[in-house]
């Protein structure tokens, strides 16, 4: 080669892999879920059936598609080339992740800054207002909304931040052994992560039953009640994403897979949980504290 | 070169590849998804066609004739849907598997099988779009989604199930169009050929490197807002409530966070290929070239913080309104710098007109006028006025018909003969475009002046005055969606046979794509090529 | 070498002309490019024409 190449270290072959039918099938499964989610909702057929059989088709694809990337990874077809390409891909598929709660958060910044208060100052501004004795404070379930306790900041939600937080330490813990090749410090790390993960979404269930059960803070607790149970929600349910994979890894750290040099799947799972961390702090500031 | 085969673990190529049908199910081959998309493209073109021509025949004269307003609002929003996630993006997205590899020096996609799942949530979405129409039919439900494409709340929280279906739909095309876009990033990024840098990549790769940030930049928050809108309608919430202290116009901003990106998301593609069409045929370098990188990325940026002026009308504060105007109009400086460039790649270029070429001129002109038109409706007193009527679906027409699916056309007609190895007949080639030119206009024309006029869009009916125009722009339909028929006979005879063509199709064309065989091997570039 | 125009490093057998393509002879090639600067011009004097037409129309 007369000039250097612009990415040094990879071989000739990009690995492209073989013809495989898991892609169709875990589209088949989200169609059935969603099928079975509309007839669900809208009481058309038997909805939670067609529901159970596309999530287990999706489960089914899960188990088989990664297994046979990890077999992959196992067999040496990816290297530094085709890592890259992962990695970039991770990076990316967070930043949408990002954006989705964004969405969340946007919605939840518009209703305290624009629109609650705007209800509240209808009379003084417009001298017509459907609801006179609103006052447009936060929290709030709107003007016709039932009355209801909002969720204080310094029980279980503290709690469960020192939790996060402790969990983004263990698994840098984790990632630091390794990189020194210490593989008991490595799984002591990860079981950690996982257990402290676990806890976490413990303390999520409590907190919700507590919400419905004593506080009447439910998700139709208008503007307070949608946006706390949406952003808790969905962050509870990528904590539980995280905490499987943080598993999965786990119990490959277990099997002997990753080496100091080649272990992006563990890295790729730390930098999602590290992302479910941030997610959970600004969640923290915003809906529980100020 | 070959060392590097024999010591890899699990050689890539060893396989036995299988025929049929399995063969495109199973496939991780980047022509063979570039091929599934621009056909599934091109049949969701005419499924959406017809439902416009149903809308058009309705509105051949004032009163109700065929249908009624439900089944109307139905046919113009899923026309939209199926148009828009269903036959503009999967074509655009065709486009960027066939021709990304080969144009960067890459073997293939970096993310093939990844690749594979992108096109195939594309069906089930389309299938999820339409069948309420299907289930209406045997009494299930009260057809599809009534609400145009837009979802507007408070009446898509009351409509029927067709809205979930609608919503469950916009969430596998997102999903489908994310994935989409991390594969094309990762492969611009990480597959160019060695040497090529980001100074060097062909400009159609980088429309489509700022379409896919776009689409990983919005899509999200489209799915965010449905999701909000889904809850709202079956699990009691009041995102879009003011009872609840929520607001009908939250939905508003978020979806046109999404919705003004995703006409660039439609329209960067096509931009990025057009500099290509044009130097080829003017036998000349790209006038530009940075100036369109740098227009690319300023019209991306731009495009993220120009929303509102989508609901200038909804009651926004003052200060907002000469925000978003002010904004919006800034975007035509980025946009006539791509203008010049194009003009100036065809200025003292040695100039022939084959049918790419044809549409490659003619979209300058079209897209001319859909951004002018865009300028006036960018001015919030002007909008008071035009806004909601016939001139808005003019202009949004000029971009996404003349900008987006000729820009579409253009392509195909440019890169068919390399995809199949065949030629085209010209012939049809050129009466199909003079026939979508001319009856282009006629049908888009006249809908300015029944904007200004004042008619509003999405009623099935009008005053007697609106007539005249309306009869015209029915005819221009029917005649812009037969001559579609011509397009598909071409594309069909050619990938059946036709003369063979060399790896280098067009005299003028210049960039790597053009120096493998025209069809390229099964593995595009097995040895990159380096670049100096 | 202008941004965005590359050659390839190692050499490459280099495509014949395609016979599909329309072939011109150096002649033509030079009139079309007079022809296309010429058409140019016209454009350019036509949409200014437009512009100061408009100046002139009283609104």
């Amino acid at each position: 080669m007369k000039n250097a190449p612009a990415h040094a270290g990879h071989g000739a072959h990009y690995f492209v892999p073989q013809p495989s039918l898991y892609p169709v099938i875990l589209s088949a499964g989200m169609f059935l879920l969603a099928l079975g989610f509309v007839q669900t909702m809208n009481d058309a057929g038997p909805g939670q059936w067609v529901m159970l059989a596309g999530a287990a088709v999706i489960v089914y694809v899960l188990f088989g598609w990664f297994g046979h990337v990890i077999a992959e990874s196992q067999s040496g077809a990816y290297r530094d080339w085709e890592d890259r390409s992962f990695r970039y891909g991770m990076i990316w598929f967070i930043a949408t992740e990002v954006m989705f709660f964004a969405a969340f958060f946007g919605a939840l910044f518009y209703m305290r800054v624009i629109s609650v208060p705007r209800l509240g100052e209808m009379m003084a501004v417009h001298g017509v207002t459907l609801w006179p004795d609103f006052a447009g404070t936060w929290p709030t379930s709107g003007p016709q909304g039932a009355p209801f306790t909002p969720m204080g900041a310094w029980g279980i939600p503290a709690l469960n931040t020192a939790l996060l937080l402790s969990s983004g330490a263990t698994v840098t813990w984790a990632h630091w052994a390794l990189l020194r090749d210490r593989r008991r410090q490595l799984v002591a790390g990860l079981a950690a992560t996982v257990l402290l993960g676990a806890i976490f979404l413990g303390f999520q269930a409590y907190e919700y039953h507590h919400a419905y059960t004593e506080l009447g803070l439910t998700m139709g607790a208008g503007a307070y009640g949608a946006t706390f149970f949406m952003l808790t929600g969905f962050h509870g349910f990528h904590v539980t994403l995280g905490t499987v994979m943080l598993a999965v890894i786990l119990l490959r750290s277990l099997a002997g897979h990753f080496s100091a040099e080649r272990h992006f799947a563990f890295e790729a799972v730390a930098w999602y949980w590290h992302f479910v961390d941030v997610v959970w702090l600004i969640l923290f500031v915003f809906v529980y504290w100020v | 070169m070959n060392t590097a085969t024999t010591t890899q673990p699990t050689p890539h190529d060893a396989g036995h590849y299988p025929g049929g049908l399995m063969r495109w199910l199973t496939t991780t081959n980047h022509k063979d998804i570039g091929t599934m998309y621009l056909t599934f493209s091109l049949i969701m073109f005419f499924v959406g066609g017809l439902m416009i021509l149903a809308v058009r025949a309705e509105l051949f004269q004032p009163g109700l004739q065929l249908m009624q307003p439900e089944f109307f609002n139905q046919l113009i929003g899923v026309h939209a849907l199926v148009m828009i996630f269903a036959a503009l993006m999967p074509a655009a997205t065709g486009f960027a598997n066939w021709m990304l590899p080969l144009m960067i020096g890459a073997p293939d996609m970096a993310l093939p099988r990844l690749n594979n799942w992108g096109f195939w949530l594309l069906p089930p979405a389309a299938i999820l779009l339409t069948l309420p129409f299907t289930l209406a039919l045997f009494g299930i439900g009260d057809g599809a989604i009534a609400t145009g494409w837009t979802f507007y709340a408070p009446l898509s929280v009351q409509g029927g199930m067709g809205v979930d279906f609608a919503i469950l739909a916009v969430h596998i095309l997102g999903i489908s169009s994310i994935m989409g876009s991390i594969n094309i990033i990762v492969t611009i990024f990480n597959m160019r050929a060695p040497g090529m840098t980001m100074m060097k990549l062909p400009l159609f790769a980088w429309g489509w490197l700022i379409t896919a940030f776009l689409l990983i930049a919005t899509l999200p928050v489209l799915a965010g807002a449905v999701t909000m809108l889904l809850t709202d309608r079956h699990f009691g919430t009041h995102f879009f409530d003011a009872a609840g202290g929520g607001d009908p116009i939250l939905f508003q901003h978020l979806f046109w966070f999404f919705g003004h990106p995703e006409v660039y998301i439609l329209l960067l593609p096509v931009w990025g290929l057009m500099p290509h069409v044009l130097a080829t045929f003017s036998r000349k370098p790209t006038y530009g070239y940075k100036a369109q990188v740098y227009s690319f990325i300023a019209i991306g940026l731009l495009s993220v913080v120009v929303w509102a002026h989508h609901f200038f009308t909804a009651g926004l504060p003052v200060p907002a309104l000469f925000y978003f105007m002010f904004s919006t109009m800034a975007i035509s400086l980025p946009l006539a710098v791509l203008f010049f460039c194009w003009i100036a790649t065809m200025w003292k270029g040695a100039m022939s007109f084959e049918t790419p070429m044809l549409f490659a001129v003619v979209f300058i002109v079209l897209f001319g006028i859909a951004g002018l038109t865009g300028l006036i409706l960018a001015d919030v007193a002007a909008d008071a006025q035009y806004h909601h009527s016939y001139f808005v679906v003019a202009h949004f027409h000029y971009a996404l018909f003349a900008g987006g699916i000729m820009g579409v056309m253009t392509g195909v007609y440019y890169w068919l003969p390399k995809w199949t190895g065949h030629m085209y007949s010209e012939k049809l080639g050129k009466l199909h475009f003079w026939l979508t030119v001319i009856s282009f206009n006629l049908t888009f024309m006249p809908q300015f002046f029944l904007g200004l006029a004042g008619m509003p869009r999405r009623i099935p009916d009008y005053a007697l005055q609106f007539a005249e125009f309306n009869a015209m722009s029915t005819v221009g339909a029917f005649i812009l969606g037969l001559s579609q028929l011509i397009f598909a006979w071409n594309i069909w005879c050619c990938v059946r046979g036709g003369p063979k063509v060399d790896g280098r199709v067009w005299e003028g064309a210049e960039g790597l794509e053009w120096e493998l065989s025209s069809p390229p091997p099964h593995h595009s570039w097995e040895t990159q090529p380096v670049i100096k | 070498m202008k941004p965005g125009n590359f050659q390839i490093g190692e050499p490459m057998p280099p495509a014949p002309p395609s016979a599909n393509a329309a072939a011109f002879s150096p002649a033509d090639l030079s009139a079309r490019r007079a022809a296309s600067r010429r058409l140019g011009w016209w454009l350019g004097a036509a949409v200014l024409a437009i512009y100061l037409l408009g100046l002139l129309i009283p609104r």
